[in-house]
């Protein structure tokens, strides 16, 4: 996945310009599809913005959506900025343009699962360890004689 | 001993996380720009999606929860200047958001 970043920004993000070239992101979206078939089952995610609670599909998900609309993302500059060329080059545009919509909903839909859905997570988390010290009983444990244990041993007098 | 093998583990869930999280967060703030800035635009008008408004004001509405990061506020603040300008939001509702 970092790869394919590397090569669409080094080929179709040219700052201060992005540059649109068709083959490029042909090539680029079948990269793409042979990162995704190629994915171990314990990782591959599914193609829909439903909630997903393992974090690492979850983001991967989300990469997945935002690396579409990345690499597709000239054709919308492009089309925006010039008129196109003839009829084709101009459904070419529009074919590209109506993908980078979608997967930029995607990508914000997708977004969901990692946005929110962590907050339970890391906040049961926050108070998890705010009750184990807050409790009395489990406070206890952390007598000087228990915590004395973790400590290096004094120097010998 | 279990309390304190709780401690540990939850370390990368609260450190670790975060990055992702806020790596998450710009990136969407990335693409509801995006949307937001083509949104109505003549040029897209045969291929604009019906569900643009709803995924911005969703995304708009998820930015939010992250604004006490000053840097979120500053992408939330400049994603509502462009929100404004599409008519997806109403200068008195920053205002209220601002205030509060």
């Amino acid at each position: 996945m970092r790869r394919l970043y590397t090569y669409a920004l080094e080929n179709i993000w040219k700052a201060p310009h992005v540059v649109y070239e068709p083959k490029v992101i042909g090539v680029l979206r079948e990269q793409i599809s042979t990162w995704y078939d190629n994915l171990p089952p314990n990782i591959k995610f599914p193609k829909d913005t439903a909630m997903i609670l393992d974090p690492q599909k979850a983001f991967l998900r989300s990469q997945y959506f935002a690396l579409h609309w990345v690499i597709g993302w000239p054709a919308v500059v492009r089309i925006v900025t010039k008129e196109p060329d003839d009829g084709n080059q101009h459904a070419d545009l529009l074919a590209f343009s109506g993908e980078v919509i979608h997967y930029s909903i995607a990508h914000i839909l997708s977004s969901e699962s990692l946005l929110q859905e962590r907050h339970p997570l890391l906040l049961a988390n926050l108070v998890g360890q705010v009750l184990f010290f807050s409790d009395p009983p489990s406070y206890n444990v952390l007598t000087p004689s228990y915590m004395a244990l973790f400590s290096p041993a004094p120097p010998d007098p | 001993m279990f309390s304190l093998r709780h401690i540990w583990p939850s370390s990368v869930l609260l450190l670790l996380t975060p990055r992702l999280t806020l790596s998450s967060v710009d990136s969407m703030w990335c693409a509801t720009m995006l949307l937001v800035t083509i949104y109505r635009a003549p040029a897209l008008e045969p291929v604009q999606n019906p569900g643009t408004p709803a995924a911005i004001l969703k995304s708009h509405a998820m930015l939010s929860t992250w604004a006490a990061n000053p840097g979120v506020a500053s992408n939330v603040r400049r994603l509502e200047e462009v929100m404004i300008r599409k008519g997806l939001r109403t200068t008195q509702e920053s205002t209220k958001r601002q205030r509060i």
